[in-house]
């Protein structure tokens, strides 16, 4: 346990003092692991024990959030006394009794827990990693790997009788490799992760991940610069599915709908997308990255329909916004650490299958973009104004992969996006991500079959039209 | 924290490691957010960290804990073994034998301010914002910060370095809105003395910006005459501050590699690393490694006069380091960072400049630059939004266009650097520059 009940209680009895209508505490200890290998060569190993609690007290609308690495009980109960004082009413609310049925659900089992193999274990495969980029090609002039892991211990208790212990793992991989030819650097890379122990990077085809990358950076440093004009724009699966996280996921959350900030804003049953797009965000995908027993205000996570055929069907809510919204929460807070107070998050994002057949996309694009692989992007959840770059991309001509452009960022609204999709393939992938916001960095998946927009500002360095 | 210092000397030596450093960082945080004219959020918290570094068989290894138990040094010197034990890198490591130094900025109380002035500012910096123009529609939101900061840093060699600071910071982050177009803006400040910051300069930037941008309009793709605006020009040296590391050099990943002492750069540029605070907000006496820091200039016009280095890279170039060493917290790994990097500025105003250029556009904000550009070859392609320059004026705001080129070629070709030096909010560095007036630049648009 990493507090005891009875300083919890008190914690949260003391929070409550001055009339707040909830607190919460968070607590958590976390074990990382980080390792870096450059030029085949171990760089840095780091390992490093978080350890933390933060305090969360609502009245109204209003959010109180104080957190401290201090664990012993009179600090907390000094914390809890600070940031009370800045609530004033008379009514005294009560913690209710934990509810103490920690059922024991454990769908994302770990079966090789991070903390029992030695950093030599993690090694080998980075050193895999490294041989099989180096070798792939010649003109490959740098190999990067990373490994990471971390096992997070946390408790979630608050005044409404809560009570969630949890334990989450999760492992990352990460490769790049920068390819030089006639004076062109250029980087291919990939960062596979899943809330798995040691066994995901065991499973993992380090081969096909290193090569892959090797592969993109040769064909982008051999590449032509991406010309730049408004075409469609066909993106692949798998990591593809950032568009929609940047794009549309965000303009979701409550962090913006609450405030009336996002264009999606009292939308619901409205039509905000071409009917080919079904939107999906799902924290109960089996070990998935982005996946959790439960949210961090203890929430259960679930599956979330956010858009059916072109129509809006949900948000993801956290309690606060909910509130602001008078709307359920959906299971959706999340944050980095015990230094970030909660709110409404994606977890793992995707488009879902449609019936479209790749040779049909193709065939249907007589001058377009072919987004093979993404790299990443940003928004303005206000605007819905995004950004992407292309990792690796093709220019198509009469309905056929012409040649390798680089180079190529994708520019637009979200809106007009979800508007513009007129393909959506079979064939469904994820690729993993980590999300930056309000609570935090937090791991997230990013998912979608092929799809095809039909009209996407393309910015490149050739100024002129294609 | 000296007990446990103590406690972890005796640990480490009993398991065969002679030479250790620990590296103490504390700070006391208060924010608040005001929305609505309600005090939206509030935060206080006090949290820090110890890392250690520790020299096993000529290798580093090194470990950080949040948590201070007696009970886990055993554990953490096990780690540290385990951790230098898996490194390759043969080369050679080192614990600085200097004695050290402290710091200790402006922390006089009267500079503090009281909690309900704090309040007060963030009430009264959402008001200035409404009050500005009809059209800011909504103040997402009204901030405001203040860190108290300790550093220590500790080695067996005898160094001991301190250092005690203490900021205050503010921003607005805003929506103007007409006629069903919405454009968002964001302003800030940043002091060591609360009464410094004034919530009304800060909510008249930020709603005079969201309003001159309020519906702008696409232009056709082609080559364009161009200033880019001093905060887009911080931007770019941003992203590109670590060509510049000696480590990144050694390793191939700068095209700075072999350029010493050779033209990378107009003339007209001149990039100085400066730790004084004389410039820019940062104020650094020693580095991440204890090392003396010091003012230099890195591109002299246009010469690569010197690379950044720590104490490892510099051993590799046989010389010494120039006190750029960086850890940017107890979990970070030692590596290379400027202090207050900056573009030294020219004569002439950005108004002036716009004279005479007649006709071109002004590039206010660029986005995606995690993405969009390419540190290592210099490529760029980045969504962008600005102004028209029309007649030697700021015309209609612009939007949706990407800008594209290459960041090594641009400073080869700058026409001129303007006089209006800036600093952007520290993110991870502290970057200054003033804005810069480019021949041409690529855009893509309609």
């Amino acid at each position: 346990m990493l507090i005891s009940q009875i300083t919890a209680q008190r914690v949260l009895e003391t929070a409550l003092e001055t009339g707040a209508d909830f607190s919460e505490i968070f607590v958590e200890k976390k074990r990382v692991n980080g390792v870096l290998m450059i030029g085949g060569a171990v760089e840095t190993v780091q390992s490093g024990l978080d350890s933390g609690l933060g305090l969360r007290i609502i009245f109204g609308t209003q959010s109180l959030y104080g957190y401290t690495t201090d664990l012993r009980e009179e600090s907390l109960i000094r914390l809890a006394k600070t940031l009370a004082a800045a609530v004033q009413e008379p009514n005294k609310r009560i913690v209710k009794p934990w509810n103490l049925q920690n059922e024991d659900l454990t769908p994302h089992g770990i079966i090789i827990s991070p903390g029992s193999i030695h950093m030599k274990n993690r090694i080998e495969r980075m050193k895999e990693a490294h041989q099989y980029a180096s070798g792939y090609d010649s003109i490959i002039t740098q190999v990067s790997v990373r490994y990471a892991d971390a096992v997070q211990d946390i408790l979630i208790a608050n005044s409404q009788g809560t009570w969630i212990e949890d334990q989450r793992t999760r492992t990352r991989f990460s490769i790049s490799s920068v390819a030089e030819y006639q004076g062109e650097m250029q980087t291919g890379g990939f960062s596979p992760g899943a809330a798995q122990g040691y066994e995901f990077v065991r499973n993992l085809d380090v081969k096909a991940v290193a090569e892959e990358s090797a592969r993109v950076a040769v064909t982008m440093a051999k590449a032509e610069p991406c010309p730049a004009g408004t075409f469609p724009v066909i993106i692949d699966n798998g990591f593809g599915g950032v568009i929609f996280h940047e794009a549309c996921g965000h303009g979701l959350e409550a962090t913006s709908v609450a405030k009336n900030n996002s264009i999606f804003s009292n939308r619901l049953g409205e039509r905000i997308a071409s009917d080919k797009v079904t939107a999906i965000d799902d924290g109960t995908i089996e070990n998935a990255w982005g996946s959790s027993v439960y949210d961090d205000e203890g929430e259960l996570q679930r599956k979330r329909v956010l858009i059916e055929r072109g129509v809006l069907k949900s948000y993801m809510i956290d309690h606060l916004n909910g509130k602001r919204m008078g709307m359920e929460a959906t299971g959706s807070a999340r944050r980095e650490s015990y230094k970030y107070a909660p709110t409404s998050r994606m977890s793992n994002t995707y488009i879902a299958a449609g019936t479209d057949s790749v040779d049909s996309i193709f065939a249907a694009t007589e001058n377009g973009l072919y987004a093979k692989y993404m790299g990443g992007g940003s928004v303005n959840p206000i605007t819905g104004e995004f950004n992407f770059s292309v990792m690796e991309g093709y220019l198509v001509k009469d309905g056929k992969i012409d040649r390798p452009v680089r180079g190529a960022t994708l520019i637009g609204k979200g809106s007009d996006i979800l508007n513009q999709i007129d393909f959506v393939s079979d064939n469904l992938a994820h690729g993993q991500g980590m999300c930056g916001s309000s609570s935090g960095s937090i791991p997230t998946n990013v998912g979608q079959p092929m799809i095809r927009v039909s009209s996407i500002t393309v910015g490149g360095r050739k100024g002129e039209e294609a | 924290m000296k007990r446990f210092w103590e406690a972890f000397l005796i640990e480490a030596k009993k398991q065969g490691i002679e030479e250790v450093e620990m590296m103490m960082q504390r700070s006391k945080n208060f924010s608040i957010n005001v929305y609505e004219s309600e005090l939206e959020k509030y935060q206080i918290s006090e949290d820090g960290g110890y890392a250690f570094r520790g020299k096993v068989k000529g290798k580093m290894g090194s470990v950080y804990t949040e948590l201070l138990d007696a009970e886990l040094i055993e554990e953490l010197v096990e780690a540290l073994i385990e951790n230098a034990e898996a490194i390759d890198s043969t080369d050679p490591e080192f614990l600085y034998p200097g004695t050290g130094q402290g710091m200790e900025s402006d922390l006089r109380k009267e500079n503090k301010g009281t909690e309900a002035e704090k309040i007060q500012f963030a009430m009264d910096l959402e008001r200035a914002a409404l009050q500005f123009d009809p059209r800011i529609h909504k103040v997402t939101n009204s901030f405001f910060a203040e860190q108290e900061s300790e550093y220590q840093l500790l080695n067996s060699h005898g160094l001991a370095c301190s250092e005690q600071d203490r900021y205050f910071m503010a921003y607005s982050y805003l929506t103007a809105e007409e006629e069903n177009d919405r454009q968002t803006a964001f302003a800030f400040q940043l002091s060591r003395d609360f009464h410094e910051l004034n919530p009304e300069t800060i909510a008249k930037e930020a709603a005079a910006e969201a309003i001159s941008i309020l519906h702008p309009k696409r232009i056709s793709s082609g080559s364009y005459e161009a200033i880019l605006e001093n905060r887009v020009v911080v931007d770019f040296l941003e992203s590109f501050g670590s060509i510049f590391s000696a480590d990144a050099v050694q390793k191939g990943l700068s095209r700075m590699k072999g350029k010493l002492n050779e033209q990378v750069a107009s003339k007209l540029i001149t990039l100085v690393d400066d730790p004084t605070g004389a410039v820019g907000f940062l104020k650094q006496p020693f580095d991440s490694e204890g090392v003396k820091t010091q003012k230099k200039k890195v591109v002299d016009r246009g010469i690569l006069t010197t690379y950044l280095h720590n104490l490892k890279t510099a051993h590799k170039a046989g010389i010494e380091s120039t006190g750029n060493a960086h850890k940017s917290s107890y979990k970070g790994s030692m590596g290379i960072s400027t202090s207050n990097f900056y573009l030294e500025p020219g004569e002439r105003s950005k108004a002036t400049m716009m004279e005479e250029m007649k006709q071109g556009v002004l590039i206010t904000e660029v986005q995606g630059l995690h993405s969009g550009l390419n540190p290592v070859s210099g490529d760029f392609s980045l969504a962008a939004s600005g102004f028209l320059i029309k007649d030697g004026l700021k015309g209609h705001a612009i939007h949706q266009i990407t800008i594209a080129g290459n960041w090594f070629q641009l400073l080869q070709e700058i026409q001129e650097v303007g006089a209006d030096l800036w600093f952007g909010i520290p993110s991870g560095g502290h970057f200054g520059a003033p804005s810069i007036w480019l021949k041409t630049l690529s855009v893509a648009g309609e």
